[in-house]
């Protein structure tokens, strides 16, 4: 093989090292996705989102960091199997698996400085195969630029006031919806109907609407008002035609039988 | 061959650590999205689909095995699906996500946040294969046996890809870079 020791060159091999430490998510980020997995799979033991104060509070850690990791994270973190240096959310990762005998370290054959295995090699062993996602439509802003080149030096803006408010909103309506899902954990409907009116009211076009839609059915169906269940469902499926959580709303409608 | 012959050594995450799994992985699968070109807006979406689809393939996943590669794979295609029906460009991401409050090093985290805007870029030209390659090797830098595993390629494909790719980040790179102040 005649490729250089490098074949990235320092200039490129600075800008990937970049890319490497770019932030994590966004608390904000990391709770609207986590709101809807657990709409979508209720049935987990899903811990509540960590907040710092009270409640509802925004988040003064908006941003990112290996501070922000998670109980359960920890927990992992606590309990791994010593692996080597890792951090954060990589040596959690680790402690899902089952550690081979010998861990050994990783060997990269292409010439590359790879500095930080991300993991041990493991043994050989079968895999598991591709997993194909069946197709979802995307509800998809049509972008309106194209990717720019970056010109530098740039002042770059001070983080908005209107940012702060996102993430404060989205906080708040994770805490409805959860508050709503707790609710029909405990078979109280009201309850999550009223957390959901609430939701409506503060939030009409809020970032969970379509996790709310899916909880009404299902906070309807379960106090056993089964028409106005129906007809949510149909709105939900009208609005939300190819939603991860429709079936979900259709094993709801299915318990009503 | 028998159906066995297929089944991992030891298989399976059982539904119970999913949500750890979440929790941990997260940040892996938000970044990579981005890095297979999925728009900031839609990320969210998009990671949301990516941990479903792990979730309903958690009983095949080897746990002898790293987790990210696994979750990459799944990542490709969920993206593949997303520009398929997208056909979009990349949206500039919003800076403000990138800016530490408080930064000590206003002026250094400009300019790292505007390098990591340029390798997005750069990435945008490279074609869908040769970009998984080359984020899993040279950013996530993972081994390319576990690379050409997680996408279902040949090993020889693998390295193929990453050749390709090395040589057309470099040419987007010096496109799309500003030239040097003097």
């Amino acid at each position: 093989m005649s490729e250089p020791l490098d074949p990235m060159g320092p200039e490129l091999r600075k800008l990937v090292d970049r890319e490497r430490g770019r932030p994590d998510p966004s608390e904000a980020a990391r709770g609207l996705v986590r709101a809807k997995l657990k709409a979508s799979l209720p049935q987990l033991a899903w811990q509540a989102a960590p907040r710092p104060g009270p409640r509802e509070a925004p988040s003064p850690l908006r941003g990112h960091g290996p501070a922000l990791l998670k109980p359960l994270t920890r927990y992992l973190l606590v309990s791994a199997v010593s692996y080597g240096a890792g951090v954060g959310s990589g040596m959690a990762l680790d402690a899902l698996r089952r550690p081979p005998a010998a861990p050994t370290a990783s060997v990269a054959p292409v010439p590359a400085p790879a500095p930080v295995p991300v993991a041990a090699p493991p043994a050989p062993a079968a895999i598991p195969p591709p997993v194909t996602p069946a197709p979802v439509p995307h509800r998809i802003r049509p972008a309106s630029r194209p990717p720019a080149a970056p010109s530098r030096p740039s002042p770059r803006p001070p983080p908005t006031k209107a940012a702060d408010q996102a993430d404060a909103d989205l906080e708040a309506e994770d805490a409805l919806v959860e508050r709503a899902r707790a609710a029909l954990s405990r078979r109280q409907p009201d309850d999550a109907l009223a957390a959901l009116a609430e939701h409506r009211r503060r939030f009409p076009n809020g970032r969970l609407v379509e996790e709310r839609s899916a909880l009404e059915v299902e906070a309807l169906a379960s106090s056993g008002r089964r028409d106005d269940a129906r007809s949510k469902a149909q709105e939900f499926q009208n609005r939300y035609p190819d939603s991860l959580l429709w079936p979900a709303v259709q094993e709801a409608l299915d318990r009503m039988r | 061959m028998t159906p066995s012959a297929h089944k991992p050594e030891s298989a399976g995450l059982a539904p119970e650590q999913f949500p750890a799994l979440y929790e941990a992985a997260l940040p892996y699968v938000w970044k990579s999205l981005l890095r297979l070109g999925v728009a900031e807006a839609d990320a969210a979406d998009l990671a949301h689909e990516v941990f479903i689809t792990a979730y309903r393939a958690l009983g095949d996943f080897d746990t002898s095995r790293p987790v990210r590669p696994w979750l990459f794979g799944i990542a490709v295609r969920v993206t593949a699906n997303y520009r398929r029906l997208a056909r979009h460009a990349r949206e500039i991401p919003d800076q403000d996500a990138d800016a530490a409050d408080g930064a000590p090093d206003p002026e250094g985290q400009a300019m790292a946040s505007q390098d990591r805007e340029l390798v997005l870029a750069a990435l945008d030209r490279l074609s869908a294969d040769q970009r998984a390659v080359f984020v899993m090797h040279e950013i996530d830098e993972h081994a390319m046996p576990e690379i050409a595993e997680a996408l279902g390629v040949p090993l020889n494909t693998a390295y193929s890809r990453l050749r390709l790719a090395r040589a057309a980040f470099a040419s987007a790179v010096r496109s799309l870079a500003p030239p040097e102040e003097s």
